[in-house]
């Protein structure tokens, strides 16, 4: 069973996001593999030293330099990786084409992939990629297993969790309690130089959504400290809760 | 005479013929190649297994240094004696064996060339010396075997049948020595016409003379007949003892002379990785894979368990025993697998066990052979278990070298198995992206200068500028740990008054690697320390103040390795030069009674036990000195990069951190005082623990307190 | 043109108050505004649904829309759009309402913007507001399309009162158990259990001011009014109060969720470390010193075994 897993590079999480031209600068930010991606990429890896899979393929849509997300991927013990050159500005919609071709092309058994990402956090490519190719797909996958054909998962739901059950081909985003990915030896980055990694461009699509402004947010009100009656005290938590961090209170 | 023998005789001077009334004397000058034969043959043997070690070390540079070692430590006993009691027995019994030894070899030589003539006033002296040495050796060997056989101290539970046969032979064989004295002296003294005569005897040999009562109501005869039957016993077991050094716990004799010559000359630092870009395999998996040093090390453990009394790890439960399930356990593997190495080797294989699986011996080789040193040999947990604070290695009197091998272990789990903590992990990943172990963005990195309204008093680089004698190196604690950023407050505050600004780098300041090295990441620690040393040279720095400890031997003993050559000071060396200078003068005498914590970083990596204290002094405080204190310095539970893994409190023990706050509190003090983050954080952590009403604070704060 | 919709989030015929938050914004967009809701035996939600001003609300009521399946659901719904041709659809931004909004934008081939904190939308084209790297930028992100499509982030918008004439449209069911290609083969409702450490909305943690597990019990009790999970300080899983699993921290877990509440917590390094990205936090603690006030948005100088229950009250209100 051939895996396919689609990585995202995105900035370090704790990158000092900074405007420049109107845009998000990138300059001095250290580029990681997005977290959930990894936690997808570990999956893969486990999956072929269980015997259950193959092949893992490591399929990166954007700039040249997400190939380094790549050779990560392929230092943690992946096999060989696919960067798909793409405008970083390309929309969900036009991502989601561009990987589903490569996707069609490799023919995996199974395409695993982190069910967020950090930068953009706006979770929509597996499962539109789910859906161009017309596979099954399970979201915010805490457990997987593979046996006869079938996908089955422990999911998050809205209210509680579910196990799912699909048939594959599938496409499974995976949540990061799924697993704790492991750290790349020296001899997986070894090896890694000398896996291969194929440069495809990408499927040429339009976008549909355009960012038209890109802006920071007001700067966090300096935090307070309180003092004073107990009453008191809760009923500025209270009211913060409420209206600040806006949280829904079970009665 | 070459038949017959010299008879005793009462001589007109004082002096003794060697080899009286002993029949066939001659004999042992041909018996004696028969030990010496099998010393030598054991010798080559343990020198072949030495050679199988696979892993380079320079260690025969620095010619004079190393004589004056072998010196220092193999005569003078200078790291034995360090453990008063069993140390100075031990020194006897070193001394007494050394002299008998060297004594033989004068009568040897004399029997042979005639020569050195020992008489008179000469030989009385030589014979004192010899006589009284060798009876404070007996007395060595008993106080000795009473420690291990009475009061059994915990170090040396893991005795066996062969050390106490050991015992015997040497205490029998220094008893024969002066049965066999009182008999001579007996019979000289039946042999004189007057006392007088002999008693020149009662000077020479102050113990034989006190055996010869023992035989006064012998018969001549019988004396010398018991003399003669003794001395070739003796002679038999000293052969013996020679025969036995090489397949002994004896060998500790030549393995501790090589030890000494061979020991780790500079300052304490990791052994460094060269071309680690092109290395093939990182650490060491494979126990034949260490250097010889440490093979050799494996051979000079003598059990004494030093080490162990003094570890952390051990003093709190954990697998970890620096003694028993480090270097004996290696051992062991060795001893098990170095022959089927040798058969390899001496079959043309270089590679061993690889071509060796056809063969019917391999097949009775495979358990040893597939033993894995790191999984099956020593266990990760005794390897994530060390702090690195260097207890045994200060207190082991064979300069034995523990913390290099855990840490060519960690290397390899870590950039070969990829296995290793899950914080571990963490740790590296934070300082891969953000240069900090807490994985703060870097960004911020100069922000607590600001926060802590000190930002004027640096030159932060590059934008401020300007000249600066000093660089600040601060660490990661200093920027990012909201209660250590006060110590980095409070030194630029001292500095400041003291006329010095100090230059800092700011967000071009990176963590220093210490607990990547320490954790096995190599590749990571030469990233970090290859980009601090391109801004410390980008700046033209000179002189370095390191707050941190970790921070202090890394960049002043490690960075070397990499080209990067400083003038390193620890923040407390750097406030004891101002202080002798007359830059910092207190305001007032604080008066806390406190105790002092030794970092290990500080302390027995870098010795600077005087100047922290000297400082702490000059604020008028009360200084308690705790029982583990300077050389005997109990860790904090966070070298070696512990600080980033959890440490799991074994039942029936404390944390490592826990067990040293009481040992701080114990004097009731009102201040603890540290001189490094990880320490404050530990110790911090131990004293809330106990809900102690003492503040644990650094030096720096408690010489601004004063300067106020 | 049906105007706009709005994807109603109902489990066993409660609806969330996201869903009438969504009704309420959209009434300023001066579109029609109705409510589709598809499920089992859902038709008498409709109601409530007017109370907000939905004008329609279109039901689609059938067994294979008993639980959420992906399948059914966008079948469903991608019939509807053919059929009624609505200027937007707006989804909230659940596990099943992204799920849902993603798979029918690709299959109308739409563009869809997601976790909207802001919406606007006027002649067939929306703008709406994102926040991107987790809070520390927005972005503006111009949707057009036919419908324009997004999912919205609970509890941005307020909720307004406004009486619509809830007219109920029984909608011809499209799905069918075919289109049903996820076998959902349990599902387990959180009752007791709380959510994972990391990856919860909301974390409430105690230390060493909790003094024991009585005062662990109070945290308790806090997460699990606002549906969070409970974490430690390494005093408190030490001491034997909370189990290994529950450690926040630089040994422990690190999470960041909204809403971070550190109940007698002084916020050591170690500790600050796995818990310092939380968007918002509260502290409590008795030690006006104490470093965590240095990161809290939020801190209040005062006993825990106090403030808590006071807090349990008044958010009650």
């Amino acid at each position: 069973m051939k895996v396919l897993v689609l990585v995202k590079q995105t900035f370090d999480t704790e990158a000092k996001i900074e405007l420049k031209d109107g845009k998000i600068s990138d300059a001095g930010i250290n580029m990681i593999i997005n977290p959930y991606d990894e936690v997808a990429v570990e999956e893969g890896i486990r999956l072929k030293e269980k015997g259950i899979a193959t092949e893992v393929v490591v399929v990166s849509a954007g700039a040249d330099k997400a190939i380094e997300a790549i050779r990560t991927a392929l230092a943690m013990g992946a096999d060989r990786g696919v960067l798909v050159q793409q405008d970083v500005a390309a929309d969900e919609f036009a991502r989601a084409k561009a990987l589903a071709k490569v996707i069609s092309e490799q023919a995996p058994s199974l395409v695993l992939a982190g069910h967020v990402a950090a930068d953009d956090g706006s979770s929509q490519v597996p499962t539109r990629i789910a859906e161009i190719l017309g596979w099954p797909h399970i979201n915010v996958a805490t457990t997987l297993e593979i046996a006869d054909g079938k996908a089955t998962c422990n999911c998050e739901a809205d209210g509680g969790s579910q196990v799912i059950e699909v048939a594959l081909p599938a496409v499974i985003s995976t949540q990061v309690s799924l697993n704790e990915p492991r750290y790349p030896s020296m001899k997986g980055i070894m090896q890694a130089k000398k896996k291969p990694v194929d440069t495809v461009a990408a499927e040429a699509v339009e976008s549909k959504t355009k960012i038209v402004e890109f802006s920071l947010p007001a700067a966090k009100a300096a935090g307070k400290k309180v003092t004073g009656e107990p009453a008191d005290l809760a009923k500025e938590i209270a009211n913060f809760i409420k209206n600040e961090a806006k949280i829904e209170i079970k009665k | 005479m070459i038949f017959g023998f010299e008879p005793l005789e009462v001589y007109d001077i004082p002096m003794r013929v060697v080899g009286a009334n002993v029949p066939y004397e001659w004999l042992i000058y041909i018996l004696m190649f028969i030990p010496l034969g099998i010393f030598a043959f054991g010798l080559y043997k343990r020198i072949r297994v030495w050679l199988l070690a696979n892993g380079r070390i320079n260690r025969i540079d620095k010619l004079g240094s190393r004589i004056v070692s072998l010196l220092v430590y193999s005569l003078g006993q200078a790291k034995v004696i360090k453990k008063p009691l069993a140390g100075w027995m031990h020194f006897f019994l070193f001394w007494g064996f050394f002299v008998l030894f060297i004594a033989a070899q004068i009568d040897a030589m004399h029997f042979w060339l005639h020569w050195p003539k020992l008489e008179g006033g000469l030989y009385i002296g030589f014979s004192w010396v010899v006589d009284v040495l060798g009876f404070l050796a007996m007395i060595g060997i008993l106080v000795l075997a009473f420690i291990r056989y009475v009061q059994k101290p915990d170090r040396l539970s893991d005795t066996k049948s062969s050390d106490g046969w050991i015992i015997a032979l040497i205490f029998v064989i220094l008893f024969s020595g002066f049965l066999i004295e009182g008999l001579r002296i007996a019979a000289q003294i039946k042999l004189a016409t007057r006392l007088d005569e002999i008693v020149y005897e009662a000077k020479a040999s102050p113990f034989g003379w006190l055996f010869a009562y023992l035989f006064a109501g012998m018969s001549l005869d019988g004396a010398l007949m018991w003399h003669r039957i003794l001395w070739w016993f003796h002679m038999a077991l000293a052969f013996g003892f020679i025969a036995l050094v090489p397949f002994t716990k004896l060998w500790h004799i030549i393995t501790s002379m090589f030890n000494y010559f061979v020991r780790d000359l500079e300052a304490s630092a990791c052994r460094m990785v060269y071309n680690i870009e092109e290395a093939e395999s990182f650490g060491v998996e494979r126990i034949e894979d260490f250097t010889w040093k440490d093979i050799i090390d494996l051979d000079a453990c003598i059990r004494c368990g030093r080490c162990q009394e003094n570890c952390p790890a051990y003093l709190t439960g954990k697998h970890l025993n620096p003694k028993l399930t480090l270097i004996q356990a290696m051992k062991a593997h060795w001893d098990a697998k170095a022959p089927y190495l040798l058969a390899a080797k001496d079959a043309g294989h270089a590679e061993g066990h690889a071509e060796m699986a056809m063969t019917a011996e391999a097949e009775e080789a495979k358990p040893v052979m597939e033993q894995h040193l790191i999984y099956d040999v020593v266990t990760s947990d005794v390897v994530w278990d060390c702090t690195n604070c260097r207890a045994c290695m200060e207190h082991c009197p064979m300069f034995i070298e523990h913390i290099p091998k855990i840490i060519e272990m960690r290397r390899n789990l870590v950039m070969w198995q990829g296995d290793m903590p899950g914080e571990a992990q963490m740790a590296f990943t934070n300082m891969e992206r953000n240069y900090n172990p807490w994985g703060v963005g870097f960004s911020n990195r100069a922000g607590w200068l600001q926060e802590r309204g000190v930002r004027d008093m640096v030159n932060l680089l590059p934008e401020d500028g300007g000249d600066f004698e000093y660089l600040l190196y601060a660490g990661c604690a200093v920027a990012f740990d909201d209660r250590y950023k006060r110590v980095g407050e409070a030194l630029i505050k001292v500095a400041n008054k003291a006329g010095i600004k100090f230059g800092y780098l700011g967000t071009e300041e990176y963590c220093c690697g210490d607990s990547a090295r320490r954790l096995g990441n190599e590749y990571l620690f030469q990233t970090l320390a290859n980009s601090n040393i391109e801004s410390f040279n980008n700046y033209g720095v000179k002189k370095i103040v390191a707050v941190c400890p970790h921070c202090y031997n890394c960049v002043k003993n490690e960075y070397p390795q990499l080209g990067g050559q400083y003038e390193v000071y620890h923040y407390t060396e750097f406030l004891a030069k101002l202080l002798a200078e007359g830059k910092i003068k207190m305001s007032r005498s604080l008066g806390a009674k406190l105790t002092y914590h030794d970092s290990c970083f500080l302390g027995r990596h870098n010795n600077v036990y005087d100047e922290p204290r000297t400082v702490i002094k000059a604020t008028g405080c009360n200084l308690i000195e705790v029982e583990r204190g300077r050389e005997f310095g109990f860790c904090c539970g966070a070298g070696g990069g512990r600080m980033w893994l959890e440490e799991h409190a074994v039942e029936g023990y404390k944390r490592i951190n826990d067990t040293r706050t009481d040992q701080l509190l114990e004097p009731n003090p009102e201040m603890v005082i540290t001189n490094c983050p990880f320490c404050l954080t530990m110790i911090n952590d131990g004293v809330k623990g106990v809900e102690s009403e003492a503040q644990v604070l650094d030096v720096a704060e408690l010489v601004w307190r004063a300067m106020q | 043109m049906a105007g706009t919709w709005i994807f109603v989030e109902q489990r066993n015929g409660n609806i969330r108050k996201v869903t009438f938050e969504m009704l309420s914004e959209a009434q300023k967009w001066g579109d029609e505004v109705s409510a589709v809701v598809f499920g089992k035996g859902v038709a008498g939600l409709a109601p409530e649904l007017a109370k907000y001003g939905a004008a329609k609300v279109y039901v689609a009521d059938a067994d294979v829309f008993a639980q959420y399946n992906t399948g059914a659901f966008v079948a469903q719904l991608a019939a509807m759009i053919a059929e009624y041709k609505p200027n937007a659809v707006l989804f909230a931004h659940t596990f099943n309402g992204r799920d849902l909004a993603a798979r029918i934008s690709q299959k109308l081939e739409l563009g869809l913007a997601t976790d909207c904190i802001a919406a606007e939308i006027s002649a067939g084209k929306g703008v709406f507001t994102r926040s991107i790297y987790a809070g520390k930028a927005l972005a503006k992100v111009e949707v057009a399309g036919d419908p324009v499509m997004a999912t919205i982030r609970a509890g941005v918008f307020e909720v307004v009162e406004k009486a619509g004439a809830g007219e109920v449209v029984n909608v011809a069911v499209a799905a069918t158990a075919a289109d049903v290609y996820q076998n959902v083969k349990e599902f387990i409702p959180t009752v007791s259990a709380r959510p994972e450490l990391t990856e919860a909305d909301v974390v409430c943690s105690g230390g060493r001011g909790c003094k024991g597990p009585e005062g662990i019990a109070l945290v308790e009790q806090l997460a699990d009014l606002m549906g969070g999970a409970v974490g430690g300080s390494r005093a408190a899983i030490d001491s034997g109060w909370l189990g290994h699993e529950y450690q926040v921290g630089q040994t422990g877990k690190v999470v960041n969720p909204t809403l971070y509440v550190a109940a007698g917590i002084s916020g050591a390094i170690q500790h600050l470390a796995g818990m310092s990205s939380s968007k918002y936090i509260v502290a409590i603690n008795t030690d006006e010193e104490a470093p965590i006030f240095g990161v809290s948005d939020v801190g209040a100088v005062g006993d825990l075994f106090k403030v808590i229950p006071a807090l349990i009250d008044e958010l009650k209100k």
